[in-house]
């Protein structure tokens, strides 16, 4: 099993959506009702192995989410995104884990974006 | 044979060459980090002799003079950083002050020169995996001056990051009273660890490195072990079995040459320490 969607919640879809095609090139793909009462917007990347499905949630609701994205060059991604005139990108920071930067989306949401690295390897 | 060479708008420069043969005396304009991907470069600074390999690199300050040597059937693929002293003043102003004091000292015309050990230190880390990007944005013929820019910026925290692994901490290890024996001890450490990095392929005595760095052998064991967690011994061993493991990765030698080549006398025990570092066996490695 692996898991298949990230779900980022938004009480400005149109805004979202707009959002996460500008700056990570992820295209609304397909808009289907859940259980009857919500809109699931699913956006896909055009070549990457990524996904999302957006769900409209009311003002009140303040649900948000971290969602965590993984880059061979942390620096590479971040310069982009940066070009790009991301608002609010972090300067790429280093942890245990490796090296990352992150940011918000339009909702609230929390975007990692992470060079994971292997420091036990031998060879390093 | 190929040169790259690239000098930023804040003066941090990137050199990237491929050649089998050079020599050339230079007078060192900035702080620069030597580093090669492929083969050896061998530098003489103040009279002494270093040699770069793929797992380690070499420090030499601004306005050192120093000779750089290739000479190699196969081409050696190096690559230097250059640090200009206002960005390094830069960096340290902004780490070492508060945000406030910053705020109430917009600008500082004082630029202090900072000079660090012209020592050889290991590849690792931070700084390994951002050189790979490195190779890469140069292989690529990158020109986006702002991601260059970006890349040796944090080459350069890298760097301090080793830095203060490898001399500071392992400086603050030693069991000595006062500050300048310790500072003069990691001093000849770093020699004995020098004289380690370049003749790893030759059949070395404790005595000889003890005689390098200006200790006696007893002193040098036990400060080495206090300093680094290891004797000198097992640092050279690490270091063969480095040196062994590229060999088996990028060349067509026979297992049996490598191990005479990196310095060990027997093949069984190098197998047996190779299986135990990488957690597979030099053949298996080499498939």
């Amino acid at each position: 099993m692996s898991i298949s969607h990230a779900l980022i919640y938004t009480n400005c879809e149109q805004e979202t959506s707009s959002f996460y095609a500008q700056y990570l090139n992820l295209e609304v793909q397909q808009i289907i009702k859940f259980n009857t009462e919500q809109n699931w917007r699913i956006l896909k990347h055009k070549e990457l192995e990524l996904s999302i499905i957006l769900v409209q949630v009311n003002q009140q609701a303040n649900q948000k989410s971290t969602i965590i994205i993984n880059t061979d060059d942390c620096i590479l991604a971040y310069c982009k995104l940066k070009g790009l005139g991301l608002p609010g990108i972090t300067s790429p920071e280093y942890s245990q884990l490796g090296v990352s930067f992150s940011c918000y989306d339009p909702a609230g949401n929390h975007i990692i974006v992470i060079e994971e690295r292997k420091y036990s390897d031998p060879q390093i | 044979m190929e040169t790259y060479y690239k000098r930023l708008k804040n003066h941090n420069s990137l050199f990237h060459e491929t050649k089998r043969f050079s020599q050339k005396d230079y007078l060192n304009e900035d702080l620069t980090l030597k580093f090669v991907f492929s083969g050896s470069q061998s530098y003489r600074v103040n009279k002494k002799d270093f040699f770069v390999h793929p797992d380690c690199f070499l420090t030499i300050n601004k306005g050192t003079n120093y000779e750089s040597k290739i000479q190699s059937l196969n081409y050696v693929d190096s690559m230097s950083i250059s640090f200009d002293s206002g960005f390094i003043h830069d960096m340290h102003r902004t780490y070492f002050n508060t945000t406030s004091y910053l705020l109430d000292n917009l600008s500082d015309n004082r630029i202090n020169e900072y000079t660090f050990p012209e020592t050889i230190l290991p590849l690792k880390s931070n700084l390994a995996f951002n050189l790979q990007h490195l190779n890469r944005y140069i292989k690529n013929k990158g020109s986006d001056d702002h991601l260059l820019e970006e890349y040796l910026h944090h080459s350069y925290i890298n760097y301090l990051e080793i830095f203060n692994q490898d001399i500071i901490q392992a400086e603050e290890r030693l069991n000595f009273l006062k500050q300048h024996t310790k500072t003069e001890i990691i001093k000849r450490l770093n020699l004995a660890k020098d004289y380690i990095y370049c003749n790893y392929n030759q059949p070395i005595e404790l005595k000889t490195i003890a005689q390098h760095s200006y200790l006696s052998v007893n002193h040098l064991l036990r400060t080495f072990k206090q300093a680094f967690g290891e004797s000198p011994h097992q640092f050279l061993t690490k270091i063969r079995l480095k040196r062994a493991h590229q060999l088996i990765t990028n060349s067509t030698y026979s297992i049996n040459e490598i191990v005479t080549n990196v310095g060990f006398e027997c093949s069984s025990s190098f197998i047996r320490l190779y299986k135990l570092h990488f957690k597979t066996t030099p053949a298996r490695q080499r498939k």
